[in-house]
């Protein structure tokens, strides 16, 4: 997985995106549409139920996370008790050892996958293939990026930035077919690749959207049919959640469903939701012959500690907090340099990977909280990303770049703040470094547009005119102000517009 | 009815002007104004950039600044949606584990307003007298809708210029890309968002474009002004105070 | 072996008391969390005629098709339109008693076709692995042949237009995924408003591990993507088409 872009890297990432015109116009369409469809399905069902149905959904994950352990043991016993394997796994290679050890005790050499965000964070394909499996994507925007050898630049549509040229052209490099831009027969070939795929696959690898505790059901939802295929084609199935995908009861799935296609897609409810309870008893019952589903941490328990973050743990993976943020749509999934990109990502990340290596991520963003007002779980993602902020300055975990530069910025930055809470400490000081900053003005300032003398910093004024300070500023101005004002009021008729008389606590 | 303003560093040092018209507002409307000179900033440059000790030395001292003015004010009004939801919400947040502050940020966050959401809300007024002849249209700013819910009050307002039409542009509510120092730590995201609002400002076709935060003026003017656009961009309590078809 | 169950038992104690120990709380404990209270989501009491025409709408707008028959010459017909003219491509049947009630399964059997059975059907008795494991293979290859597959519906959720197959009797769940056309038919007296309604009345069953359906899918629309340029093309993995025909179930 070489030139794949790095948290650490975010700046040249995001530089990388803004120059890239098609990736642009992708991005807007897509995410753009993906609102659209959103909004209509919002219409669909009304402002106030779809609140209720939001409240709801936070209700349900507020209390499974503060049962987790609980829940976590009934799904394992019910799952255990139809049927299935459960193994609980720590670490991420904790995981991928037990996948590649299952598959080797199965003679695998061919394992299918459909979409999941899971098996990326852990970087189960590489470990396959050094295993001598084969792993085969199965969506469409997954296979299309693991033939180009990137990372999905979104939650639900990974091939988002590619363009139908981009595709076809893919397609005639690694499938060596001639080009086609047809985008019906570009899929139509996918199918038949795939299937071929789909016949030869001893495993079938999954992820999860929900598992159900009190019946040991574990839940995929999805539009394509590859997820139907591979947890049904070949003899092994094996699913990856992490520790936060469990829900209580069977009745709970109801507000998910609901909220989760309406936000992911604009659609009531996607084409397939597979409900999978244990496994078959005899060669003549159709689906796989085992089934296994590991319970990952990763890191998950550590977020659980963390009573600020605990609740990104309520992420459903819906995408719609990535198509409403403003930052996403200029700069995309890639720039992020990680699995979830995004409004999400930028709080996971740090989390899951170490908030040195993406310390970059929770600073991208202007706090404007279109995140906060899509999210179906309602998670306070602007909170979430201040509060790693605060984390991140706290401790001085400067981004972990080589760079001798980056870590003098963060001094630098560190040491303006300091003086800036020295210098409004008392109006005084305050009035002072402002007389300051007038005279530095004065003396080293260029003339901007309209010819006032402005501090020229070229981050700003490479694009923006810079506003100058004030010759009087407005404390300044003070005295005359309410001493024009008082004259005014003397000599003012009474105005005829009725005013609420003042409070009475004085 | 007294109202004390809290004027915000930004509108103190940049734009006096609109600290002027907010005066000018409360004049004609015959509302007695007070400034506390000895305020400076409410801390939120520092808290949005992560310096969270630094952010609460400057709000303790803010809250007691706040606390004497209600001795004598019926009201704190600051002509910033920002700084407006820095104080009666963030201060909760910044005080947490420091139940009494958190107690007394909450009282003083209660009697605390953004300027057009106390004129509507509180006064009760639409109509101030104000007259300009033009296209205005209004950018919703980020924490004044979403931290606050203030969204109709402006427009209300707006209308009821003598003069003005009105225009609602596309996507009015988002984000200019100031987002405080995001606009110098990532300068070409910032400039990339206030190029798409610059687009849907023009679109609209209105010659004005009005907002109740002046760092969203200071990105959009700024990128505006560099465009050679001739759209003009003020603060809603410029316009208000603005007589005679002009401003 | 017991290495690999001490192993794998000490993850999960692991685990599960590192999540009690963050939540405040001792591992075994014992403790059962109080459920939240019920969740009443309001919705409009259709009758079953209005059901019925929700259903079919709602098929329709997912880009399925949708038609409600009143006799078996109409439902054979429908059928047969949908049939390809090579008589050598199979035909996926699956084993729904309303296929045999409706005469469907006769009328196909004896049609010449090459009709391919269930799989219980297809493997005729108990074999070793060693026996099944290439029939199981041919099952699969020959369902991929198949350009139509023949199913029933056990369920309709009338709110979003969609058929739920729950194995257990049929066995339908490759026969609804493999061939590019699915068929399938639902008595009307069985649709349900919505999915609230399907959860609900499945609870019970899926509560014992004996009753749980190894394998439900709630089945809208035909397959699609819009993973190219966010442009809908269907039938990327499952069927292209979805044709549902709904019949009346009294009818005997």
């Amino acid at each position: 997985m070489e030139h794949l872009d790095q948290p650490e890297t975010f700046a040249e990432n995001y530089r990388r995106a803004l120059i890239n015109p098609s990736l642009q116009k992708a991005l807007t369409t897509a995410t753009g549409k993906a609102l659209d469809a959103r909004n209509h399905a919002l219409a669909d069902v009304g402002e106030e139920r779809w609140q209720q149905l939001r409240a709801r959904a936070r209700a349900i994950k507020e209390h499974t996370i503060d049962n987790l352990d609980y829940y976590l043991e009934q799904l394992a016993a019910n799952v255990e008790r139809s049927g299935g394997h459960i193994f609980w796994a720590k670490s991420a290679s904790d995981a991928r050892q037990y996948i590649v050890e299952l598959a080797a005790r199965r003679s695998v050499k061919v394992a299918v996958k459909s979409k999941s965000m899971m098996t990326e964070e852990i970087e189960l394909n590489p470990a396959l293939e050094a295993a001598g499996i084969e792993a085969v994507e199965t969506d469409l925007g997954e296979y299309i990026v693991q033939l180009a050898n990137e990372r999905p630049s979104h939650i639900n549509m990974p091939a988002i930035h590619k363009t139908r040229g981009d595709v076809a052209d893919l397609f005639t490099e690694k499938l060596g077919v001639e080009r086609n831009e047809d985008i019906s027969e570009m899929a139509a070939l996918a199918r038949r690749v795939l299937r071929q795929r789909f016949a030869e696959a001893q495993m079938g690898i999954t992820g999860v959207n929900y598992a159900i505790a009190d019946t040991g059901t574990v839940v995929l939802v999805e539009n394509e049919g590859n997820i139907r295929l591979t947890n049904s084609l070949p003899r092994v199935h094996v699913a990856l959640m992490g520790i936060e995908k469990v829900i209580p009861q069977l009745s709970d799935l109801d507000v998910f469903i609901k909220l989760l296609s309406r936000s992911a897609s604009g659609q009531k409810i996607c084409s397939y939701v597979s409900f999978l309870t244990g496994v078959k008893t005899s060669q003549r019952e159709e689906g796989p012959d085992e089934f296994h589903l590991i319970i990952l941490d990763n890191g998950r328990v550590e977020m659980l500690a963390n009573p600020h973050l605990r609740e990104s743990l309520f992420c459903i993976r819906c995408g719609a907090c990535l198509n409403v943020c403003p930052v996403y749509e200029k700069i995309g999934g890639h720039a992020y340099g990680w699995v979830y990109p995004g409004p999400i990502g930028a709080i996971l990340t740090p989390q899951l990977i170490g908030r040195e290596r993406a310390a970059a991520l929770p600073f991208a963003s202007t706090l404007c909280g279109a995140c906060r007002d899509v999210c179906p779980v309602k998670i306070n993602l602007p909170e979430m990303l201040l509060h790693l902020r605060h984390e991140i300055k706290e401790t001085g975990r400067a981004t972990k770049v080589t760079s001798r530069l980056n870590r003098l910025a963060e001094f630098l930055e560190h040491s303006v703040f300091k003086f800036w809470a020295a210098a409004i400490k008392t109006s005084l000081r305050y009035r002072v470094a402002a007389h300051a900053a007038r005279a530095t003005h004065a003396l080293f300032g260029r003339r901007n547009k309209d010819g006032a003398r402005v501090l020229s910093f070229s981050r700003w004024t490479n694009t923006r005119e810079a506003t100058p300070l004030a010759k009087r500023s407005f404390r300044e101005r003070w005295p005359e102000l309410i001493k024009s004002a008082e004259e005014t009021a003397e000599a003012k008729v009474v105005e005829t517009i009725a005013l609420p008389t003042s409070m009475n606590n004085r | 009815m007294r109202v004390s303003l809290f004027i915000t560093c930004v509108v103190d040092q940049f734009y006096p002007q609109v600290g002027e018209a907010v005066v000018q507002l409360f004049t004609n409307l015959g509302v007695e104004v007070g400034f506390n000179a000895e305020q400076t900033c409410c801390g939120q440059p520092a808290y949005n950039t992560g310096y969270r000790r630094e952010a609460r030395a400057v709000a303790v001292q803010m809250l007691r600044l706040f606390e004497r003015e209600l001795q004598t004010s019926d009201y704190l009004i600051a002509p910033s949606g920002s700084c407006t939801a820095m104080v009666k919400n963030s201060y909760r947040e910044l005080f947490s584990g420091e139940p009494e502050l958190q107690q007394r940020a909450q009282r003083v966050g209660e009697r605390f307003y953004e300027l057009s959401q106390f004129l509507v809300d509180v006064l009760g007024v639409e109509e101030v007298g104000a007259s300009f002849n033009g296209r205005v249209t209004y950018h919703d700013s980020c924490h004044l809708l979403r931290e606050l819910g203030v969204s109709s009050a402006p427009r209300k307002l707006i209308r009821a210029v003598r003069g003005v039409e009105f225009v609602e542009m596309h996507a009015p509510d988002a984000c200019c890309g100031f987002g405080g120092t995001f606009s110098v730590k990532y300068p070409e995201i910032s400039t990339a968002m206030v190029a798409e609002k610059a687009i849907n400002i023009a679109r609209s076709q209105a010659d004005m474009v009005v907002a109740c935060d002046a760092s969203c003026l200071m990105q959009t003017a700024g990128f505006l002004s560099r465009e050679g656009s001739n759209v003009r961009c003020l603060h809603l309590a410029e316009l208000l105070a603005s007589r005679n078809g002009d401003c | 072996m017991r290495e690999e169950m001490k192993s794998l038992l000490h993850g999960k104690e692991q685990m599960l008391t590192q999540i009690a120990n963050v939540l405040g709380r001792q591992a075994h404990s014992q403790f059962v969390p109080e459920p939240l209270p019920p969740f009443h989501w309001q919705v409009v009491q259709l009758d079953s005629g209005e059901l019925v025409r929700q259903l079919i709408d709602e098929v329709t707008k997912v880009g399925g098709h949708a038609v409600q028959l009143n006799s078996e010459i109409e439902v054979r017909a429908y059928v047969e339109s949908l049939l390809p003219a090579d008589f050598d491509i199979p035909i996926a049947l699956s084993d729904g008693e309303a296929l045999s009630r409706l005469g469907i399964r006769e009328w196909l059997e004896t049609s010449g076709r090459r009709i391919v059975p269930v799989l219980k059907q297809f493997i005729a008795e108990e074999l070793q692995p060693e026996e099944t494991a290439p029939l199981v293979e041919r099952y699969k290859a020959l369902l991929m042949e198949a350009s139509v597959g023949i199913t029933t519906a056990d369920y309709g959720l009338a709110d979003t237009g969609t058929l739920v197959i729950v194995s257990g009797t049929e066995q339908h769940r490759l026969m609804s995924l493999l061939p590019p056309v699915h068929i399938c038919l639902l008595d009307s007296a069985r649709i349900l408003p919505s999915l609230t309604d399907l959860l609900a009345h499945l609870q019970d069953r899926f509560s014992e591990a004996e009753s749980a359906p190894k394998n439900m899918t709630c089945i809208t629309g035909p397959s699609r993507t819009a993973d190219i340029e966010q442009t809908i093309t269907m039938g990327v993995h499952g069927p292209r088409s979805l044709h549902l025909i709904l019949y009346d179930g009294k009818h005997d």
